[in-house]
């Protein structure tokens, strides 16, 4: 049975129907979750919301895009909600400065994990890039995906991309000649 | 691109790496074989794209499962949001709303207005006294029609809850859908008499122009 007569029979109030739902799609939406957040409990915890949410609002959806992009407009929906506050806090949320920091004696000992180097870079930017960064390289999605999803334009959502592989190159050069 | 000595742009190098199955562009390709320097900086990206797309750590199944039981259960004692959708007449509202106040501006006597005012076709040129009537106006009209899509409003206008009237499943118009006044007179003429009265009394008794002052 596919989405469309699985949502089909969760909108009649089918909870079965609906647990398959989120049996399909929970790993990807946690691990998409867990891309742009990069906080492990935190991304279990948004998951979870997610499917709550998605539930309460299931006959909002008139199934004119697919469940999923429907679902992941509510799950990084929730993980902007999350990171801004997580910002307004002064948290590790993102920053929209334009400055390369420069590293610390701390970082340039953890730079010695690139991948910890990337996760670490990418905390710094901005919601919007972390999610676009995210459903392009992760999801594989189209920019049109990504758009609707995100709810701006193709283009913006392209120049995002652009705009964070940018930043995140540079500041990996500019740890790799700090090494 | 095909200059001996002009190294591609950065934003050429990731919209090439970007476009991946897409058709790339011929030119930065030809340009790529036989350039050392922007072939680095190419794979450089690339490395950089695939890192990102790296699997995050997965959690294990067990904890999986167990959210998906406290899903579940959540699921099962949360009532699902109503769908908010509009009765016909509240649908009609807004529309027949910016109808009457357009037509109101355009169409009324001009004994009716006051003093220092003209009609548009009155004015050959944009004239100061009249436009902001006509600005405010419409954004009063428009500030109807979002009224009119909010579930407590259409409540006090119609006197019911939107729950409450589950008609068909449209989507309310937007304003510039129904700019066709043919269109809009046809549609509006189609209506239950009941709907139509109801509508034109509830417009008689709101006073567009003045809510929309400060």
């Amino acid at each position: 049975m596919d989405d469309r007569e699985l949502v089909r029979q969760a909108q009649t109030g089918d909870s079965e129907a609906y647990d398959r739902l989120v049996d399909l799609h929970q790993p990807r939406v946690y691990a998409t979750l867990a891309k742009i957040t990069h906080d492990r409990d935190l991304a279990l915890d948004l998951t979870q919301e997610a499917f709550i949410r998605a539930w309460e609002e299931l006959d909002g959806f008139e199934r004119r895009s697919a469940f999923s992009t429907w679902l992941y407009r509510i799950a990084v929906r929730l993980a902007y909600d999350a990171l801004r506050r997580e910002r307004l806090r002064g948290g590790s949320g993102s920053t929209d400065g334009l400055s390369d920091p420069a590293p610390t004696p701390d970082e340039r000992a953890a730079a010695e994990d690139d991948a910890e180097v990337l996760r670490r870079r990418i905390r710094q930017l901005p919601e919007m890039q972390r999610a676009v960064v995210t459903l392009r390289t992760w999801n594989g999605l189209s920019y049109r995906e990504i758009a609707e999803i995100l709810g701006t334009t193709e283009g913006s959502a392209r120049v995002s991309f652009h705009h964070a592989l940018t930043r995140l190159r540079a500041w990996y050069e500019s740890e790799a000649n700090a090494r | 691109m095909n200059e001996p000595h002009r190294h591609l742009t950065d934003e050429e190098i990731l919209r090439w790496v970007d476009e991946g199955d897409e058709p790339r562009d011929v030119r930065v390709s030809e340009h790529l074989e036989r350039c050392e320097a922007c072939r680095a900086r190419t794979s450089g990206i690339d490395a950089l794209v695939s890192a990102l797309a790296a699997e995050p750590s997965p959690i294990p199944d067990a904890e999986m499962a167990a959210q998906r039981e406290r899903i579940l259960a959540a699921v099962m004692s949360r009532p699902r949001a109503p769908v908010r959708r509009l009765s016909r007449r509240s649908i009609w509202l807004p529309a027949i709303a910016a109808a009457a106040i357009a037509a109101l501006l355009l169409w009324a006597p001009r004994g009716t207005r006051s003093p220092g005012t003209a009609t548009i076709a009155d004015t050959p040129a944009a004239d100061s006294a009249t436009l902001p009537v006509i600005v405010d106006a419409t954004r009063a009209a428009e500030e109807v029609a979002e009224a009119a899509a909010e579930p407590a409003v259409v409540e006090e206008l119609v006197g019911s809850s939107p729950t409450d009237i589950m008609l068909p499943d449209v989507a309310a118009p937007a304003l510039d859908e129904w700019s066709d006044s043919e269109e809009l007179e046809r549609e509006f003429a189609e209506l239950p008499s009941e709907d139509r009265e109801a509508i034109l009394t509830e417009l008689a008794s709101v006073d567009f122009i003045n809510d929309s002052q400060e």
